[in-house]
């Protein structure tokens, strides 16, 4: 270990084993400046490609961001009136389910509602006074008319 | 010239001179961590470029808490280290190992003239993460404080000091089955 040590300490690793094109240290500035010079004019003058296409590309992307935007506000709407249907829907199925149940039938219903329509039918009809009194001798007793005479 | 020279001609007015003289100061240094960064004299001066050209936009906002030096490495530092993530990443999705793409071309490269135990180094080095390499690189050959690298990364010096051991035992290691080969 302690010489696997030593040959990380060997001065000679230290030395810098790189070399560069000649004349490259004194290039440095002259190729910054002339890369700040070209960012300078690409920002003052940009050029006729990029004034067309960046108002449209920023269009594009007011479009894309709207459309982002709505997809998901549309597709919970959606999901809503799906959910409102469907909730219809199985209010509908458990009247359906409680007639079913109780074993009504549509005919059932329809004979009550026939015997209603009689029904009411038979309150407006008028009858005579024979009528009335033939009614209470077949289904009234004697004493009962009696009582309420008392 | 010291940086309190080229902040004082800086604040009279004359930016372009200032920033002349500390490109000229700075270019060097600046140039050989990026270049062992990377090991490519494209890659290097690609970094340097971008180095100064941020110091440039940044340079009136430049708050004197902090020394021109550290700030300067720091902006080179982490323009190395992005551009070897960018490698990396890269790398991920092709065949060859980035890593060893780097030590391959270091000794076809013209502007190489080491040894063989200093590319056997440069090897070992560049299989190291980024920042570790970073921190070896600072501490090994620049013989940096662990103040100042700590100043330059923003990393304690007790983090610093362990990632420093584990980068030099990991070299080591490398080091010595490459020279036995």
């Amino acid at each position: 270990m302690k010489e696997n040590r030593n040959i990380l300490d060997n001065a000679d690793l230290r030395r810098n084993p790189f070399t560069v094109p000649d004349g490259y240290f004194a290039s440095v500035e002259d190729r910054v400046h002339e890369r700040l010079d070209e960012m300078e004019r690409r920002r003052l003058n940009p050029s006729p490609l990029k004034r067309v296409l960046e108002p449209v590309f920023a269009l594009a992307c007011t479009f894309a961001l709207v459309y982002l935007v709505l997809i998901p506000v549309r597709h919970m709407s959606q999901n809503g009136a799906v959910r409102m249907t469907a909730s219809a829907e199985v209010a509908e199925s458990d009247t359906y389910r409680l007639f079913a149940e109780d074993n009504v039938s549509v005919v059932n219903i329809s004979d009550y509602l026939e015997t209603e329509d009689s029904f009411r039918s038979s309150l407006d009809m008028e009858f005579s006074e024979e009528e009335i009194l033939d009614y209470l001798e077949h289904n009234v007793s004697y004493s009962f008319l009696a009582s309420l005479y008392e | 010239m010291e940086d309190r020279q080229i902040l004082e001609i800086f604040r009279s007015g004359d930016e372009n001179q200032a920033f002349n003289l500390l490109m000229r100061e700075y270019r060097e240094p600046l140039y050989w961590l990026a270049r062992r960064m990377v090991c490519s004299h494209e890659d290097a001066d690609d970094i340097v470029q971008n180095t100064f050209i941020k110091a440039w936009n940044a340079f009136p906002e430049f708050r004197e808490e902090s020394r021109l030096y550290t700030w300067l490495y720091r902006i080179c530092t982490n323009e190395s280290i992005s551009f070897l993530k960018k490698k990396r990443l890269r790398g991920l999705f092709s065949a060859s190992d980035y890593a060893d793409a780097m030590s391959a071309n270091l000794t076809t490269d013209g502007y190489f003239n080491g040894d063989k135990a200093q590319a056997a180094l440069q090897k070992a080095i560049n299989h190291l993460p980024p920042k570790q390499k970073n921190v070896f690189i600072l501490r090994y050959f620049n013989e940096m404080k662990y103040e100042d690298i700590s100043d330059i990364t923003g990393i304690s010096t007790g983090s610093l000091k362990a990632s420093y051991h584990h980068a030099f035992e990991k070299v080591r290691e490398e080091l010595s089955t490459l020279v036995d080969e």
